[in-house]
């Protein structure tokens, strides 16, 4: 690896040990992926943030940093923790995990990162077009790339850490032109089209080309009538089920007519409607003790169509349990414009800073209906909890009880 | 194979032909891998797999492993990718990539490797 004189500096230790041990990771690890240099990046998004998902390794590794004096040296933000920091007892939360979560979250804090455990650390700030950044947390690196033109690879939680201490990650991968030309053209039929617009419809083509696709870049055709939500569930679920980082999707991705000219040959992958409900009946959404909406972090204008469904039912069903995750930031712009409240009449309990993914809290459930694609991936398997997708416009089939 | 972070490992081999999400895939505290058509421990084994997939969280589920004394004796990929590769390398445990994707296949039949990062070579029984 080539370095700078600044990180001949850092590799050498005259900016202290915290900084020395992040470059030679950042080094090892691109070196191993074929990087001859490392370059700048702006902001950083570390994943990996949950005691549940990291537990007591993940807790001292990220104490140990921070007790070696580490510092980030460019903007940082962190994915979901564990629990709500201020409302984790009325989550049930046990104490020693909440003072186990607590400890992860200052280390990051004393380290500089922003206080807000998000996975949408766009809406935190907005990547702008060919900028260079180093982010955990596959959904939010899909956004990145897919949606701002932004260039990330999928980082692995702990590089993420590292570079942002060095403010540098390697130069390989999607930081590369020639790896951001699509390489299997995804077609969808008619109604897959139309369906495009409801998050779920978006996130169960998403479940279903991460699986056809792998880890290669896929164009999507034809999809031109997602909108901001539905692109987010999409690319969060075809980096559950793949390893995508990128799609082109024409008409939307920055830049797309001309990763589109680069691409010599591609595969053809039809998708049809019936792919789209297979990945809705592979559980059954009967009695479900929870329904949720908010993986990715919902947005106010998710959280809108909740609560349309929820207005459009005679009566809510009250034996179901219905949770929103979401943002610190969101939250209080929901929260101005009267949004939590309206929901909380329905019995829709906000949770913030974490998700039903990353709670130990979620083992309770039996049964969940979500209209996240992603969490259908992660939820039986973080938490053995039976899952079920349904696209918006049939959550109402779900919520409402007898009589509509 | 190309070596992403050197060591040497000798004994049994676990052979898994789908991609591997090592959050919600691998128990770090039991080293217990479960995919759809798998169902066995990786600890102290040769791991043979396409590439991870999935979570960025991965990373921390491989240092776990080692945390915990579960961790496989070595990994062998189709494609290296920065979550694998980074749990390796803050993790220690040696990694190769390069691997043809038929000969996953053809190493179903063995039990047993010798797996030497220092050149390169997957010697299976």
């Amino acid at each position: 690896m080539l370095l700078s004189r600044e990180e001949e500096k850092m590799w050498n230790g005259e900016y202290g040990p915290a900084v020395e041990k992040a470059i030679r990771v950042v080094v090892r690890v691109g070196e191993s992926l074929g990087a001859t240099q490392l370059v700048k990046v702006s902001h950083v998004h570390a994943s990996g943030i949950s005691y549940k998902n990291v537990g007591e390794p993940g807790r001292l590794f990220i104490k140990h940093l921070a007790s070696m004096g580490a510092r980030v040296s460019v903007f940082s933000t962190m994915n979901p923790a564990g629990m709500d920091l201020e409302c984790w007892t009325q989550m049930g939360v046990p104490q020693e995990f909440a003072q186990a979560q607590r400890e992860i979250v200052e280390s990051l804090v004393k380290m500089g990162f922003h206080h807000v455990p998000t996975c949408t650390p766009y809406l935190i700030r907005r990547p702008s077009l060919g900028e260079r950044l180093a982010w955990g947390e596959s959904s939010a690196v899909g956004m990145a790339n897919t949606y701002y033109g932004a260039t990330t690879n999928r980082e692995g939680g702990p590089l993420a850490l590292m570079s942002a201490i060095v403010g540098r990650t390697y130069y390989a991968g999607l930081h590369l032109k020639e790896n951001r030309v699509p390489r299997v053209r995804i077609v969808l039929d008619e109604r897959v089209r139309r369906g495009l617009g409801d998050p779920g419809v978006a996130g169960a083509l998403g479940y279903v080309v991460g699986e056809i696709v792998g880890d290669t870049v896929p164009l999507l055709e034809g999809a031109r009538s997602m909108n901001f939500d539905s692109i987010r569930a999409y690319v969060a679920a075809a980096g559950a089920t793949g390893n995508i980082a990128l799609t082109v999707i024409e008409g939307i991705t920055p830049g797309w007519r001309e990763l589109l000219k680069m691409s010599d040959s591609m595969e053809r992958v039809q998708v049809e409607w019936s792919d789209i409900t297979r990945v809705f009946e592979q559980a059954r959404a009967e009695s479900p003790d929870l329904v949720f909406v908010g993986c990715p972090h919902a947005t106010v204008s998710e959280m809108k169509m909740l609560l349309e469904v929820l207005e459009g039912c005679k009566r809510v069903r009250s034996d179901i349990e219905i949770w929103v995750s979401t943002s610190r930031n969101v939250y209080l712009e929901a929260k101005e414009i009267g949004l939590i409240e309206r929901l909380a009449r329905f019995g829709v309990i906000v949770v913030r800073d974490t998700c039903p993914m990353v709670s130990p809290v979620t083992a309770r459930f039996r049964r969940v209906v979500t209209v996240s694609a992603k969490s259908l991936f992660y939820l039986p398997r973080t938490n053995g909890v039976e899952t079920s997708l349904v696209p918006f416009n049939m959550l109402g089939e779900v919520l409402c009880g007898e009589g509509g | 194979m190309r070596v992403l972070v050197e060591g040497e490992a000798r004994g049994e081999l676990l052979v898994c032909s789908e991609p591997i999400s090592p959050l919600g895939e691998i128990d770090p505290l039991t080293g217990e891998l479960r995919t759809r058509s798998l169902k066995a421990s990786i600890s102290g084994r040769i791991l043979v797999f396409p590439w991870g997939r999935g979570s960025t969280v991965g990373s921390y589920v491989l240092y776990a492993l080692k945390h915990y004394g579960r961790a496989p004796s070595a990994i062998v990929v189709v494609r290296a990718d920065p979550i694998i590769a980074t749990g390796c390398v803050i993790s220690d445990i040696p990694l190769a990539e390069g691997i043809e994707e038929r000969d996953i296949v053809e190493l179903k039949k063995y039990k047993h490797a010798f797996f030497n990062a220092r050149r390169g070579e997957l010697v299976a029984w």
